[in-house]
């Protein structure tokens, strides 16, 4: 299993049981990012857009997937649609200002990305 | 199973010395109810508000609305408070429908939901149409946000359940008995009519999106079948606030518009004979798990038709999406309700997921669509959250006080059992 993700929570309590790959960039990189490997036959373990804070308002991201040799179209589907919907919150929000954001607000949306993440991953690996 | 509830029409409420119900408005001690939320040492104060129908009033940030509901002889809410579980849907429960207890307070840092009680904004949410019982809770320290979640959905459930108590004693109410045979006696019951279920779908996935079936948390349930009798007596309660439009509240729980439809037609024109409750997680194991297993279960009631509501937005649609393909794939006509998320020219694709069996969607709108409100008298709450928030921006806040807002950003404005105003009627 390799997670994506650019929390620095999730790499912490992670990292010593799987392979994670700390992604230096946003939400939307984080897909591309995995969206790659899902073309290089890797599975995706739990749905990109868990959660319902928008891709517009948490900058905060995490995928698991299994590697695999063969395409799971399953998952091509699933990030490629994954990631016109980020494509899609982004250019609507790029009609408007978004806040920017506190550090403790920023605290706020890495905690919630890995209560999310650690609830997903619970039926997958006990960390 | 039968349930007699015992409706009493709430049009104003006051504070006052003593608890009780005079001429349909009710009076509440707030020392009473101060002393009832504080026995939970989590909390170090609350303050209690009220807005009415019509008033200059906004509500923001709004966690949950509750409806006052009480049992004579028995447990509603099931699972909170006690270690033993009684069976919710017997008995005699009484409701104060046209009040509300409403929680707001700052959990983390972005926070969800609006509730004007008049303006254009009150014509989108139920919600300006009843009086709130506004209880703003603070929490002591040291008190992780998990724990605060769970302080805040506690007290709002506490403090309904008791403001229903005060019913008891009063005799104008108008009752309606619910009656929910074994599956074998409504089959029996009503041959000729077309048999339908209902997939009811709820937010499993962690902290402030989460559900709770008799207390405890959806994420650890399969799919299972449950009777809309004991969704009345609150065996399902909201711990999901994120996103508001598109969220189910506990109210809207106790007040599920699609059961209260199925329930009017069930023996005239439909034969209910079931409805699912369905998880919805996150992992694509325990997705599609959860699809098998609600579409072998509908496939096991024989039913002829099937009716789909949805929480949230994203991942949800993949379950809805899946759940609807499986079950037409059996061929069971089967319907879906969503909203959509088009943009604010509604031009965008709405939808995260489609499957091309979905051939009958019910749309409760496009959450983007956006307009003004204005000012208010007097806000509860903090107006500054309006900028972090699901449907609200940094500028939001206009110089004259008006806000610039999309239509999600309010509480329940796009609920997908469709107990909303956004709505159309064929003929």
């Amino acid at each position: 299993m390799i997670i994506y993700t650019n929390n620095i929570l999730v790499e912490k309590k992670y990292k010593e049981k799987v392979k994670v790959i700390f992604v230096e960039g946003n939400y939307g990189q984080v897909l591309i990012k995995v969206r790659d490997q899902v073309h290089l036959g890797c599975h995706i373990l739990n749905h990109p857009l868990y959660g319902s804070v928008k891709p517009n308002e948490t900058p905060f991201r995490s995928v698991a997937v299994e590697e695999g040799k063969e395409l799971d179209l399953e998952s091509v589907d699933i990030i490629e649609y994954a990631l016109l919907t980020y494509k899609k919150y982004m250019e609507n929000a790029e009609k408007i200002k978004q806040d920017k954001y506190p550090d403790e607000i920023t605290d706020d949306f890495r905690m919630i990305d890995l209560d999310l993440f650690s609830n997903a991953m619970d039926g997958i690996i006990k960390a | 199973m039968s349930l007699e509830l015992r409706k009493i029409k709430i049009t104003d409420v006051k504070f006052d010395d003593s608890n009780k119900i005079e001429n349909g408005i009710l009076y509440l001690n707030k020392k009473i109810m101060e002393e009832l939320v504080t026995e939970d040492k989590r909390i170090k104060s609350v303050s209690f508000d009220i807005a009415r129908p019509g008033e200059s009033v906004r509500i923001i940030p709004v966690k949950d609305v509750v409806e006052p509901r009480a049992k004579i002889d028995g447990d509603t809410f099931p699972g909170l408070f006690k270690e033993t579980i009684e069976e919710a849907g017997n008995g005699i429960t009484y409701a104060l429908s046209g009040v509300a207890v409403t929680t707001t307070g700052p959990i983390v840092g972005f926070q969800e939901g609006l509730i004007d009680m008049s303006g254009p904004a009150a014509d989108y949410t139920i919600f300006s149409e009843i009086n709130h019982v506004v209880m703003t809770i603070k929490k002591n320290d040291n008190i992780d946000a998990h724990e605060h979640e769970e302080m805040v959905r506690l007290a709002g459930i506490k403090l309904a359940k008791y403001i229903a108590t005060i019913g008891f004693e009063y005799e104008d109410y108008e009752a309606e008995v619910y009656e929910w045979e074994s599956i074998g006696e409504r089959y029996n019951k009503y041959p000729d009519l077309p048999k339908v279920a209902y997939v009811y779908n709820c937010m499993s996935q962690g902290l402030l999106h989460d559900t709770y079936f008799y207390g405890r948390d959806s994420k650890l349930m399969l799919p299972t079948l449950i009777s809309p009798l004991e969704v009345m007596d609150g065996a399902i309660i909201s711990g999901n606030c994120v996103s508001p439009g598109s969220k189910t509240t506990t109210y809207h729980h106790e007040n599920n518009a699609v059961i209260e439809s199925l329930m009017s037609r069930h023996g005239k024109e439909i034969n209910l004979v079931g409805i699912i409750l369905n998880p919805l997680m996150t992992t694509l194991k325990e997705k599609y798990r959860n699809i098998m297993l609600t579409v072998r279960t509908v496939k096991m009631l024989g039913v002829d038709g099937v009716l789909i509501s949805q929480e949230g937005f994203g991942n949800p649609t993949t379950d809805l999406m899946h759940i609807c393909k499986g079950i037409e794939n059996e061929g069971i006509k089967t319907v879906i309700i969503t909203n959509e998320d088009a943009g604010e020219d509604g031009m965008s694709e709405s939808l995260p997921d489609s499957v091309t069996e979905a051939d009958a969607i019910v749309s409760t709108g496009n959450s983007n669509e956006s307009f003004t409100i204005p000012a208010m008298d007097k806000t509860i709450g903090d107006l500054e959250a309006i900028k972090r928030i699901t449907g609200g921006h940094a500028d939001s806040i206009n110089e004259d006080g008006s806000l610039k807002i999309e239509v999600q950003i309010i509480m329940g404005s796009h609920n997908l059992q469709g107990n909303t105003f956004l709505t159309a009627y064929t003929k």
